[in-house]
């Protein structure tokens, strides 16, 4: 058994560590290009959402190597995510490539089905060692994430072009190598100290934008152009409404973990929107009210073009922006989105920011 | 900070002597549950009113109140609330978020309540509003629940409430019934659209004086599949419907499938699914093309994601199978008839010439 993945920002340096911790054979999906992508949009439905059709290509470009097995994340509804695999699974089929799927997803009747899945997967592992290397995996994971909160925090004040992103690069690398617990902190720990003793202009008082949305289009840098990188150049702090850990916790392990999650979020979200709505469109209108509390600058909502969650969200969002007077900008992205059309947006919409921020500024609304 | 915008629309109770008149909007749940509806509301002595069928000012009310990516059904149903201010005393829009057990409707559906909140709360126009939750995947969640729900914020009582839901049922049963019988959707539908009250209070179900649609036989038969505020608003099927039976064509729909049939058919695939006129879209699909039928049309809406799914599902078992021609429509505000008209003619051409050389090899 050769067990590969779909990408999605930094998790497959957390599944490597799953797996060989677990010792199993596994062939990550070479990184995603224009390559993938065109491999997706080719097989895949034209109407699927986009993270679909980059999964595909991911998938054909991992059987190349000879992956022979797929594992990835399910769902039982509302939103599409939960279908995904039946439909990849068809478009496979006729392909003629041959790749067995292993879907984590709760059960339709008995927990058993799971276990069993599972099972297939972690052979001959006792359950104690499974449990030692989902641990082992999610604190690379949360690693992973202070690494990459940190960098969309500094890249702002950057003085020379490309540090950031360097040393950010350099410590998931070193995340990745790294062997026990112990070493997970300390690279962790490490990285995060040359990235605050890279050259910074830590004067700049810059606008901070918050990113809410669907999680593909959050978490995959690719899949966004690349929008926290090229914010932070552009001059804004930015910050996600979630991370990988937070999503790997609360979709994939239920929250098993001692780590903040959304409740809350869904929570301040309720007065707009009443009912969770699938995929993350409640997070959404929640996490932008939280970053119009926090005193943030704006917000951007980014998600697949038709995903349904975010745009019940965004049907929803001028009424946000109004009551906490906070300018939202919604972007979707398709294959068709280039990343040079999207930072023409982003630019015009950190100029207002910043032209807002003065005035308020100036008329000492703010201090 | 001020957030009650969107919480102040919660319905207060009529003051009137007279019983409040309740609007329907005919888009989304419409074609499948206004029987239940109506009888409903009517059987509580309200009066009910339902909004236009489709035209261009609803359109375009609706285009303008929704954001540019929602899809085309979404869309006419704000304008089809809209269409109803002044109309009505409180219009019902249920959120549908599951109408059977284990199941989903497609995320819009949970959210429309909400979205149209949002609306309404920059535009005073829009009618005041009873949101009611039909959630069957709780137990005791589904559409008794919301009845009562929405009847017990108009002050009624829960005596009145049960025994209006009985008649409700009675109606709704009678017309799945028809409906599995093979009549016309149309047909069986137009009775509980006729203007006027529909049933007095406590009274017997108004049998269709009309006779059946006769059926066309001989021309092809045809299975048109989509979601049935797709297939049955002939704004957003283009007249499909009409057009085919103009040709004679025999037409099958999902709606007179039966869900035991449709969960046969689906038995071959690895995972249920979750979404319950998907489902029954799937299961109705491949149920068909395994039957004598001549052509198979998957009306898509624009952007929607269950369609994006089922239909590459059914196109892909479609092909496999090599002998059902297949066409899928993509339809939104934009699509050109011309064009669609042109597709329906090149499809019911193929199909014929299908079937002459059918004819010959067997003579031969
Ligand atoms: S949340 Fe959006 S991107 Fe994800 S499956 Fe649903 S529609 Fe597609
Ligand atoms: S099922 Fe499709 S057409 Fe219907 S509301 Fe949802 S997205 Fe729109």
């Amino acid at each position: 058994m050769k067990v590969t993945f779909p990408h999605m920002g930094n998790m497959s340096i957390v599944i490597k560590a799953l797996l060989k911790e677990l010792n199993i054979e596994f062939i990550p999906p070479p990184p995603i290009t224009k390559r993938t992508l065109s491999l997706g949009v080719q097989h895949a439905p034209e109407s699927a959402c986009l993270p679909l059709k980059i999964n595909i290509g991911n998938f054909l470009e991992a059987a190349e190597k000879g992956a022979d097995t797929v594992l990835m994340a399910g769902g039982i509804g509302p939103c599409r995510f939960g279908y995904y695999n039946q439909v990849q699974r068809e478009i496979l089929n006729d392909l003629g490539v041959n790749l067995n799927m292993i879907v984590l997803e709760p059960p339709d009747n008995h927990i058993g089905e799971l276990l069993k899945r599972l099972r297939t997967l972690t052979g001959s592992n006792s359950w104690w060692r499974v449990v030692k290397a989902i641990r082992f995996a999610f604190a690379k994971c949360e690693a992973l994430d202070d690494l990459e909160r940190a960098a969309s925090r500094i890249r702002c004040r950057e003085l020379q072009r490309g540090d950031v992103d360097r040393v950010y690069a350099q410590g998931c690398q070193a995340i990745d190598q790294a062997t026990t617990p112990k070493e997970i902190v300390q690279c962790r720990d490490e990285y995060l100290t040359k990235m605050r003793s890279l050259p910074l202009d830590h004067l700049k008082r810059p606008i901070r934008i918050g990113i809410v949305g669907e999680i593909y289009t959050l978490l995959e840098p690719s899949s966004n152009g690349f929008m926290e990188k090229n914010l932070g150049r552009l001059g804004a702090e930015v910050s996600r409404s979630i991370y990988l850990s937070e999503w790997v916790n609360e979709h994939l392990l239920k929250g098993l973990l001692p780590v903040k999650g959304h409740k809350l979020t869904r929570k301040r979200a309720q007065p707009y929107l009443n009912c969770m709505v699938g995929g993350h469109g409640q997070e959404s209108i929640g996490a932008t009210i939280e970053y119009a509390q926090q005193g943030y600058d704006g917000v951007i909502q980014v998600g697949p073009l038709t995903c349904m969650p975010e745009i019940v969200a965004q049907s929803i969002m001028p009424n946000v922006e109004k009551d906490f007077h906070i300018p939202v900008l919604t972007i979707y992205v398709d294959e068709q989105t280039g990343e040079a059309g999207l930072m023409t947006r982003l630019e015009a919409f950190v100029d207002m920011l910043e032209r807002r921020k003065r005035i308020q500024v100036e008329s000492g609304l703010q201090g | 900070m001020k957030i009650t915008s969107v919480l102040t629309l919660s319905p207060t109770k009529v003051e009137a002597e007279r019983p409040p008149i309740i609007g329907i909007p005919r888009a989304l749940g419409y074609y499948e549950y206004l029987p239940l509806w109506r009888a409903f509301f009517e059987g509580l002595g309200c009066s009910v009113v339902l909004s236009a069928v489709t035209n261009k000012v609803i359109l375009d009310q609706g285009v303008k109140a929704s954001v540019d990516e929602a899809c085309l059904p979404v869309k006419l149903y704000y304008g089809h609330v809209k269409a109803l201010s002044g109309k009505a005393d409180y219009v019902f829009v249920p959120r549908m978020i599951s109408v059977q057990s284990k199941t989903y409707l497609c995320p819009k559906f949970l959210g429309i309540p909400d979205m149209l909140r949002g609306a309404a709360a920059f535009d005073s126009t829009y009618p005041q509003m009873l949101v009611a939750n039909v959630n069957s995947r709780l137990s005791g969640g589904g559409w008794d629940k919301a009845l009562t729900e929405a009847a017990e914020e108009l002050g009624f009582s829960r005596l009145r409430i049960r025994e209006a839901q009985k008649i409700a049922w009675k109606a709704q049963k009678d017309f799945e019934h028809r409906l599995i019988q093979g009549e016309y959707p149309p047909s069986a539908l137009a009775i509980w659209e006729k203007s006027g009250r529909a049933l007095e209070p406590g009274g017997v179900l108004p049998r269709s004086t009309k006779r059946r649609e006769s059926i066309p036989s001989g021309g092809p038969h045809i299975a048109v599949m989509g979601h049935s505020y797709q297939l049955f608003d002939s704004f957003t099927s283009m007249n499909l419907l009409g057009r085919l039976k103009a040709k004679g064509v025999r037409v099958i729909t999902p709606l007179a499938m039966d869900d035991e049939k449709c969960r046969q058919a689906t038995r071959i695939l690895p995972k249920r699914l979750f979404w319950s006129f998907g489902q029954k879209l799937l299961g109705s699909s491949l149920h068909l093309m395994n039957e004598p039928i001549d052509g198979l049309i998957y009306v898509a809406a624009f952007g929607c994601g269950p369609d994006s799914m089922i239909g590459e599902m059914v196109e892909r078992h479609a092909r496999r199978l090599g002998q059902v021609p297949y066409l899928l429509l993509t339809i939104d505000e934009h699509t050109g008839e011309a064009g669609v008209v042109t597709r329906i003619e090149a499809f019911l051409d193929l199909i014929m010439r299908q079937k002459e050389g059918h004819l010959l090899s067997a003579k031969a």
